[in-house]
């Protein structure tokens, strides 16, 4: 273990968590009452700031800065900042036509359907209206780390009459490097190098030297918190947790997967990057990172925009399958794990918010007695239970999308049902048969709209698909939640938040269905759940005794 | 692709860290946990923003504490009062520590006047030269003691705006002060 002073630790504590405060203020801004930034804006800026991944974001936000300044007439880049509402790709790019309508845009800026193009003396940018709210959040950001006054300087300085391309990339480098400085004072590296090292001691410990990806399995995790959680954090470095334990694994099998193929780092040229002195490009960085965090997507997709209008999943619901999305394919490996952090993790998770209480003695001791809010088998239900939750949202969707004529119904119809009999629309369509009459296809549009107008007719597409739709109906209208109501059919915003999120649900429904049958046939060390929940419960029992007190 | 991770070399062995690290940055930044904890600790510059652009908005408790807590913070006011104040009266620069009933600077003037008819009670004008692009709306003061005072105006009489106040009120005590600045906006 690593020798780090008490008072470095204390120093590095202080800094990350001044860090982390400095993001939560992005992610809590509001305006009017709602989140000024999208959840998926946020989850961006965070991974910019995890990767160090900002040059180029700080120089497409400082020609923003110009465009705004612009825009906002005499009363600055601020104005279009801080008084322009939610950060919305579309209510910014209707504040940028205010502006330029109202004469006060600058020469040499045209806006187009994308975004402001700018063309500059010695060369020409363009920045998106999908770009604007990271940008935004990036500024925000920068403002409650770095400070308004500094930041200000260098744009004011950046603003003076002349502005060039050259000019703007000069300020630009200025700002990367101010935030350079901050991250190298607040990111807590040092910490997560120390933590790094000890899981790979640990694994070469007890598997060896040679240890690869897949020794990092069920019995590593439960392994090493047994043996670690325990210790005293000499090292500024906790593994009390099994959820954090289970989650600092996760991410070593994510990173060991990615860096096994060095291949796409370095093949890319990122200018700047002296890779003969070891630099290593932190837009690589960022990529791996991107494809790691592609699991979690789904569930941010839905909290969009034009989804988010939809509650197609609630707190609850959402909560159950957080930790799925988050752990990706590694959920697949790891089942038990996962299934101790929901039941156990909880659990513990309890105990500590009762020492937060400061409970007594013997509520401790009832708490560590029944360390598992529900057993392994009541989970597995609970999965079955979101299963078919999903698939009920997606029936109330095909509901939505049919009645609004949406082509998205098509493939709502084949992915929920793929063996339905389609072969009384070749009769309709007159399609000559190929030799398989259940092979219909539905490809040409004007063939898709006529299906789309006779759909819930069962005498023209058969008695499959006309009960399928009166299914969909029939769940749509029991589901008493936020979009869903028959006074929100005809809403085109609805419809389109059906469109969308239909698409994301598929996705996640494929997911929670794998891992659910995965469970039915996991390969336990105690035979069924039902017998590893017993084991598992007295191990988590009596860890809890050693890290909490009490008697078992 | 399995491989062994002794089989890594050195800089694949670093990119792995780098990884690690942005990924355990990742969570430390999204960590509900954590922003429960760090959460409604801090003013955001949405707030000062508010303050020193509308003129309705007075300073409210939590963004005082913060103010006084937090140098970085003050500095910030100030900056964005200089940059979206219509004038700003520097610190007097005067030859004695005693109190200015005055200020002057270009375009706009600013005087205390006792009143004549109330007792006790005190003018506060401001005058604006003809040519003044827009009448302003708010009165900043910021002392010595980094305190910082909001003052609406009433409408401009003439190019000219009176504000009565009691002679010992902090405005008046304020711009009495040599170590004070003025912002108009």
């Amino acid at each position: 273990m690593s020798h780090v002073s008490a008072e470095q630790l204390v120093i590095e504590s202080g800094k990350s968590s001044e860090l982390v405060s400095a993001f939560q203020m992005v992610a809590e801004a509001e305006v009017d009452g709602q989140p000024k930034y999208s959840q998926q804006t946020c989850r961006d800026l965070a991974k910019a700031i995890a990767c160090r991944n900002y040059s180029r974001a700080v120089l497409e936000l400082c020609h923003l800065v110009h465009i705004a300044e612009k825009c906002g007439g005499g009363l600055g880049y601020e104005l279009f900042f801080w008084d322009s509402g939610p950060a919305r790709p579309s209510a910014l790019r209707a504040n940028v036509l205010r502006g330029f309508r109202e004469g006060q845009a600058g020469r040499g800026m045209t806006v187009t359907g994308a975004g402001v193009d700018v063309a500059y003396d010695d060369g020409k940018f363009s920045v998106t209206f999908g770009r604007m709210p990271f940008l935004m959040a990036l500024m925000e950001f920068l403002i409650t780390t770095i400070g308004y006054a500094e930041l200000n300087a260098v744009l004011r300085d950046m603003l003076a009459p002349g502005v060039n391309s050259r000019s703007v990339s000069t300020h630009a480098n200025q700002l990367s490097r101010l935030i350079y400085d901050y991250l190298k004072e607040h990111l807590p590296s040092a910490q997560n190098q120390r933590k790094f090292r000890r899981l790979i001691a640990f694994m070469e410990e007890r598997r060896g030297a040679d240890f690869a990806v897949d020794a990092i399995d069920d019995t590593a995790v439960l392994d090493f918190w047994i043996a670690e959680s325990a210790k005293e954090s000499a090292d500024g470095v906790d593994f009390r947790m099994f959820q954090t334990v289970f989650k600092t694994f996760l991410r070593l099998r994510q990173t060991l997967e990615q860096s096994a193929d060095l291949h796409a780092l370095e093949t890319s040229f990122t200018i700047g990057v002296d890779r003969e002195a070891g630099e290593i490009d932190p837009d690589a960085i960022y990529g791996i990172i991107q494809t790691v965090d592609e699991y979690r997507s789904p569930l941010a997709a839905l909290q969009e925009p034009p989804a988010d209008a939809i509650k197609f999943l609630n707190q609850r619901e959402t909560g159950q399958l957080e930790l799925l999305f988050e752990s990706g394919a590694a959920a697949f490996v790891m089942p038990l794990s996962l299934m101790r952090c929901e039941v156990f993790g909880k659990g513990q998770g309890q105990i500590t918010q009762a020492l937060r209480r400061r409970a007594d003695k013997q509520q401790l001791k009832t708490l560590i007695a029944n360390c598992a809010p529900e057993t392994y088998r009541e989970r597995q239900d609970g999965f079955a239970k979101l299963r078919v939750h999903l698939d009920r949202v997606l029936l109330a969707s095909l509901h939505v999308l049919a009645r609004n004529r949406r082509r998205e119904a098509i493939n709502l119809v084949v992915s929920l049902r793929p063996e339905i009999d389609f072969s009384p629309l070749a009769r309709l369509f007159d399609i000559s048969d190929d030799g398989d009459d259940r092979v219909v296809v539905l490809r040409a549009a004007s063939v898709s709209d006529q299906f789309l107008n006779v759909i819930e007719d069962s005498e023209k597409v058969g008695p499959d698909i006309a009960g399928l739709i009166a299914e969909a109906r029939k769940a749509y209208r029991g589901l008493s939640r936020q979009g869903f109501g028959d006074d929100m059919l005809d809403d085109t915003d609805i419809t389109e938040g059906f469109a969308q999120g239909a698409g994301t649900l598929l996705d996640m429904s494929g997911h929670v269905t794998a891992f659910a049958e995965l469970l039915d046939r996991a390969a336990l060390p105690e035979t069924d759940w039902d017998r590893q929940f017993e084991a598992d419960k007295g191990v988590f029992s009596d860890q809890f005794v050693v890290l909490y007190g009490g008697t078992p | 692709m399995t491989r062994a991770w002794k089989t890594f070399e050195p800089r694949r062995k670093a990119v792995a860290e780098r990884v690690f690290d942005a990924l355990s940055n990742l969570d430390s930044l999204t960590d509900r946990e954590a922003a429960a904890e760090t959460a409604s600790r801090k003013v955001g510059f949405a707030e000062l923003y508010a303050y020193a652009t509308r003129s309705d908005l007075p300073m409210g408790e939590k963004l005082k504490r913060a103010l006084d807590e937090s140098e970085t913070l003050r500095r910030d006011l100030d900056a964005l009062l200089e940059r979206t104040a219509i004038y700003h009266f520097p610190r007097v620069a005067a030859a004695s520590a005693g109190g200015v009933e005055s200020r002057e600077g270009e375009g706009f003037s600013l005087r205390i006047r006792p009143s004549r008819a109330a007792s006790g009670q005190s003018y506060v004008i401001i005058e604006m030269a003809e040519d003044a692009a827009e009448a302003p709306k708010t009165l900043f003061v910021c002392g010595a003691d980094q305190q910082y005072g909001k003052y609406p105006l009433p409408d401009a009489q003439n190019g000219v705006i009176q504000l009565l106040v009691d002679s010992d009120s902090a405005l008046v005590q304020a711009l009495r002060d040599v170590h004070t600045e003025v912002f108009i906006r």
